[in-house]
């Protein structure tokens, strides 16, 4: 399985926020996509991470989140992730991140 | 010689899953669906499921990231189910090893591999004869 087919990104704007919702595993193989994608939404005011139809993510998947915070942060985006599925939650519950992230409710409802 | 799984202590005809996978990022994905497929047949629970998938992931990203080991030396993972529910997995690489610190302190981020298995796992450990094998066992409903 190549990593186009292991993690799908679709880019949408709203309201000066750009969605980067993901589908499928982030892992080692495919953080480097989310990479490339934050590298095209250098100009938006605020950047959302759609984590709802994420089926799996590990450690370097949380690392890749946890770049993306650093990479607004250099730029001066403000940034937030969606809850997510179980195993995402348990995740970022588990390790301590979901306390330097802030999370907003998924789908139309994510607002400022 | 080569580093191959410890030799299981149940029975005979308890699954097992042996395979070998190149050293790529690739590697934590077919892990991973090769130990989901194996935990259907050995019939561990679905809500286990998620740890198992997470574990294994973690060891072999550890394998292809941190390994000192020459690129066209593999990973083998193993598992094998020690009673109904209860399973363990070995993941072997040729590299020397490295420290089983769960967490440096030092690295703001990563590092968080081990330190997911201790809290996970009900039990781990490496062994650094022939290599590095890193194992977890999980003991199953019970333990939850």
């Amino acid at each position: 399985m190549g990593v186009q087919e292991q993690l799908q990104i679709a880019t949408r704007r709203d309201a000066g926020r750009v969605i980067l919702s993901l589908e499928g595993e982030l892992d080692l193989a495919t953080a480097e996509l989310l990479a490339q994608a934050m590298q095209g939404v250098a100009d938006d005011s605020m950047v959302v991470l759609d984590l709802e139809r994420l089926t799996f993510i590990d450690s370097t998947g949380l690392r890749g989140v946890l770049a993306a915070l650093e990479r607004c942060r250099e730029r001066g985006q403000e940034f937030a992730v969606t809850p997510g599925p179980q195993q995402v939650q348990r995740l970022l519950g588990v390790t301590g991140v979901s306390k330097h992230l802030r999370i907003v409710a998924a789908g139309d409802e994510v607002v400022a | 010689m080569i580093a191959s799984c410890a030799r299981s202590p149940a029975s005979e005809d308890a699954p097992i899953l042996r395979m070998s996978l190149e050293r790529n990022p690739q590697a934590p994905s077919l892990a991973r669906a090769a130990v989901a497929g194996f935990s259907d047949r050995a019939e561990i629970p679905s809500h286990d499921l998620d740890t198992l998938s997470l574990l294994v992931s973690e060891l072999v990203s550890n394998a292809v990231l941190h390994s000192d080991a020459p690129r066209p030396c593999g990973i083998e993972l193993c598992a094998r189910v020690l009673s109904p529910g209860a399973i363990r997995v070995e993941v072997i690489d040729r590299g020397s090893g490295f420290s089983a610190t769960p967490r440096d302190p030092t690295q703001p981020i990563g590092g968080f591999g081990l330190y997911l298995v201790e809290k996970q796992a009900t039990r781990w450990g490496v062994d650094s004869q022939d290599g590095t094998r890193v194992w977890f066992e999980l003991a199953g409903p019970a333990s939850d």
